[in-house]
């Protein structure tokens, strides 16, 4: 069916007038929606039903005026408030769903933290013992220095004392030729200092001590008492003006004014 | 809003009125009108024809639906339709706002056959089959009547436009 024929079948006059089923009037919406010469005629149509219609215009009651249009402003406030409610509501749910995402993250974070806690606890305590074994070891090589320290200031002394150019040489042998016994003085002959190396003596016994003579002139003078608990190499004896010789005896502890010759055990040289 | 209900707030009522012919229903339909009006005022589409008649359809249409419900049908069971246009017709003439378009003058340009048709469409809500069963005459006479009256009612509201 062609246009023209559509709309002279009178059913568009059928549709204005409210005429049609439910299903024949939407048959027409559809052909009006893709013929747009039928729809421009179906609104023809429609209005003139329209401008028919209010020719049996009626005044309603005056007070009806006031009623609907207050009806009408309650429905729209009714609708606003809705709408609020709704928007306030989806806040709602939107901050609860915030909330709920900032616990997850407390409970993540707390996780999170947990572990590294034991983590650090266990380097920590790792840390801790290494560094009781450094401290000890610490300990150790500083008590290992100091031994070594003191043992070389001993011995550069010594060797300060020995390569002085003043210093004079002399070797003490065994007097009774029996036996092997040695020592060496180095005297000082600027400052007058004299030491003593014993290189071997027997330990004397007990209430006995050593004591170092100089000769001068054939008088022996004292230069001190030897203690072989000392374990130093080169004893440091008294100062001796004059020396030609040198000797040593075994007296009484704390020493003789005057060498006992029967108990002579070293003696020099010269 | 009151500028709509101002501009038509009468056609609307008179609409009503003659399908649900009962005062105290017409206001209430009224009401529904401008209600569905104001509601779906967006759905409201200029290029699918005039304001008026769109705001003009929902009145009827409210009306119509108001009349089929069971509730008013068995009030207004007794009143056949004939009484009814009937009463409408000679009744209540001075509720007509006398400025516009007067109704004789338009029933004066209508064949009173052709106009019974229109108006048992509009006004009762009868489908094209329900009246020509109601009148006794074949559905194309009916098409054919109707299509006649309208073409009629263009010509005389276009030339008094």
């Amino acid at each position: 069916m062609d246009q023209k024929e559509y709309i002279e079948s009178g059913v568009l006059e059928m549709y204005a007038s409210g005429g049609l089923s439910s299903s024949e009037a939407r048959e027409v919406e559809t052909m009006a929606a893709s013929h747009p010469e039928i729809a421009v005629e179906l609104i023809k149509i429609s209005d003139t039903v329209a401008n028919y219609a209010s020719a049996f215009e009626m005044h309603p009651r005056p007070a009806l005026r006031k009623l609907i249009l207050d009806q009408v402003e309650k429905s729209v406030q009714a609708k606003k408030e809705k709408m609020l409610e709704l928007k306030s509501e989806k806040n709602q749910s939107a901050s609860s769903y915030t909330y709920k995402y900032l616990l997850a993250a407390c409970l993540a974070s707390l996780v999170i933290s947990t572990f590294a806690s034991y983590f650090f606890y266990s380097r920590w305590s790792e840390s801790e013992d290494k560094n009781l074994t450094l401290l000890h070891e610490k300990t150790t090589l500083a008590v290992n220095y100091t031994q070594v320290k003191n043992l070389f200031d001993k011995t550069y002394s010594d060797l300060l004392i020995m390569r002085d150019m003043n210093i004079k040489m002399v070797s003490l042998h065994s007097f009774d030729t029996t036996h092997k016994y040695e020592a060496r003085v180095y005297w000082n002959i600027r400052t007058r200092e004299s030491y003593l190396d014993v290189l071997s003596l027997p330990m004397p016994q007990a209430g006995m001590q050593y004591q170092l003579w100089a000769m001068a002139d054939g008088q022996p003078v004292d230069a001190g008492m030897i203690d072989m608990n000392d374990d130093a190499n080169i004893h440091r004896m008294k100062k001796i003006y004059d020396a030609d010789g040198w000797a040593i005896t075994l007296e009484p502890m704390g020493g003789s004014a005057v060498p006992t010759l029967t108990s002579m055990m070293l003696k020099s040289n010269g | 809003m009151e500028i709509l209900y101002d501009n038509y707030s009468s056609a609307l009522y008179g609409v009503v009125f003659r399908i649900v012919q009962k005062e105290e229903t017409a206001e209430d339909v009224l009401q529904e009108v401008f209600l569905k009006i104001w509601n779906q005022f967006k759905q409201y589409d200029p290029s699918k024809g005039r304001l008026y008649t769109w705001m003009m359809n929902i009145a009827r249409n409210a009306a119509i639906d108001k009349i089929r419900s069971r509730e008013f049908t068995n009030s207004v069971k007794n009143q056949t339709i004939d009484e009814s246009v009937h009463n409408i017709d000679l009744g209540n003439g001075s509720s007509f706002n006398p400025e516009t378009i007067g109704i004789k003058e338009i029933v004066g340009k209508l064949d009173p056959e052709h106009r019974e048709i229109i108006d048992l469409m509009y006004f009762k809500g009868l489908t094209q089959i329900e009246v020509a069963l109601k009148l006794h005459l074949p559905l194309g006479t009916v098409k054919t009547r109707s299509r006649a009256a309208i073409m009629k009612l263009r010509n005389y509201f276009n030339t008094t436009a």
